[in-house]
């Protein structure tokens, strides 16, 4: 039986530094819940970043921390996921990390589908450098890049990682935090790679897509008895949905496929690392003649 | 009080230039409580305001999210905030406006607040401050 852990647990006390109102404070908030929830422990957790406001997350939240170079953390988490499986990995970072400048890994994470739970806080524009237009911003978004509106269709997030292979595919918004945990925490359980695309206000920069103009068109997939999650062709259509109706909640999910790690001809001897900590560990003069090679 | 009489008491609260102003503040503050608002809490304060104020004030989701707080009321207010033409006082890692829009957002609350309070009797204003976020709690006592 699970043990709900206190919020608490994953608190660290760090200076946050986001606007305030800022859905980012949600997402932190909505993943400590989803973790309390599920009674994984601080220490069992991998929270991976990139660049950009959200990517501050790991600062602000007790786990393990990892914040990696811009569009990147999908692969380090990659990385770290086979180095201890054993790891709840995540990684979590805005639309420009994730589907613009690291959307090349997350087209081949979809496909490769490690069991990496990945948080994307779409926000649909770049904020900690004060307002360009992202992947994600709709054509005619007007911004310090766009000054005429941005010229191309936006990134579909949940229609490519379904057409590369996802298994779990996601949607919340950060102005409805009960709801956006119960999904990171369906993602977390899930065995695979699970994009949970978070639509989220940024209040200072982004003045079209604002808490009101989700408000009037988001509408929950739960609610709908007949919709089910495991048609792929219905998840194309609940994909695809966005202007006056904008479907949250989990619109696609295959379970029982075995994750990448799973694989791994190297992993069938076990957790590297739990191999480590059975006696094999560096001594002190082992990792200081390894550190030497690199000054 | 009409809704006319209402916005100038949060143009005069506020100090602010222009009555559109006024009444872009009092959309996002009265959207911010229809979040945290139940449904028949909702209707007994409605019915004590100006039409158009019911209109912002009428929940748009069934029940209240329990984990609605501070940060996520404050997110509808700030929509109200223009950004662009305000100066930058963010230092070091700050992002901008992360210096002073929390003020400024509790300042704007506590303009919308100050007028509601007087339209509602001090029954209704304690429903209204239970359902509130705890810190904004506060700043509904001292509007």
């Amino acid at each position: 039986m699970t043990t709900r852990l206190d919020l608490k647990a994953y608190d660290i006390g760090t200076e946050i530094t986001w606007c305030a109102g800022c859905g980012d404070f949600a997402i932190l908030r909505g993943l400590k819940l989803a973790l309390a929830e599920l009674g994984i422990a601080p220490h069992e957790v991998l929270t991976v970043s990139g660049i950009g406001c959200g990517s501050k997350l790991p600062d602000y939240i007790n786990t393990n921390g990892y914040m990696t170079i811009h569009g990147r953390p999908l692969a380090i988490a990659t990385g770290a996921k086979l180095a201890n499986p054993d790891l709840h990995v995540l990684v979590v970072d805005g639309d420009g990390d994730a589907y613009g400048i690291g959307g090349n890994h997350f087209i081949h994470t979809a496909r490769r589908n490690p069991d990496i739970t990945h948080i994307v806080e779409n926000n649909q524009i770049y904020g900690l450098t004060k307002g360009q237009y992202s992947p994600t911003s709709e054509p005619g978004f007007v911004t310090t890049t766009s000054p005429d509106g941005a010229i191309e269709a936006a990134v579909n997030p949940p229609a490519i990682a379904l057409t590369m292979g996802a298994t779990f595919i996601g949607r919340a918004f950060s102005g409805e935090p009960k709801h956006m945990a119960q999904v990171i925490a369906a993602g977390i359980q899930h065995r695979g790679y699970s994009l949970i695309d978070v639509l989220q206000p940024c209040v200072t920069l982004n003045k079209v897509n604002t808490y009101d103009w989700y408000r009037s068109r988001l509408y929950h997939l739960e609610e709908d008895s007949s919709y089910d999650p495991s048609d792929r062709v219905a998840a194309w259509e609940k994909a695809n949905e966005w202007g006056d109706k904008i479907p949250v909640g989990i619109i696609y999910r295959k379970d029982g496929v075995a994750p990448y790690e799973d694989h791994v001809p190297a992993l069938r001897g076990g957790n590297p690392v739990s191999r480590l900590a059975e006696g094999k560990l560096p001594t002190v003069d082992e990792l200081d003649a390894l550190k030497a090679q690199f000054t | 009080m009409d809704y006319l009489q209402f916005t100038n008491e949060v143009q005069r609260l506020g100090r602010l230039a222009t009555r559109e102003e006024a009444e872009a503040v009092t959309y996002s503050v009265l959207r911010a409580v229809s979040e945290v608002l139940p449904m028949a809490d909702a209707r007994d304060i409605c019915a004590c305001l100006p039409a158009e104020l019911s209109g912002f004030l009428e929940p748009r989701c069934t029940e209240p999210d329990p984990e609605f707080d501070i940060n996520t009321f404050l997110g509808w207010t700030m929509g109200s905030i223009d950004a662009v033409m305000l100066p930058d006082r963010s230092i070091g890692g700050m992002d901008l406006m992360a210096s002073y829009a929390p003020d400024e957002a509790t300042r704007r609350c506590q303009w919308v607040f100050g007028a509601l309070k007087s339209c509602l009797e001090s029954g209704q204003c304690d429903v209204l401050s239970e359902c509130l976020p705890d810190d904004v709690k506060g700043w509904f006592a001292e509007a």
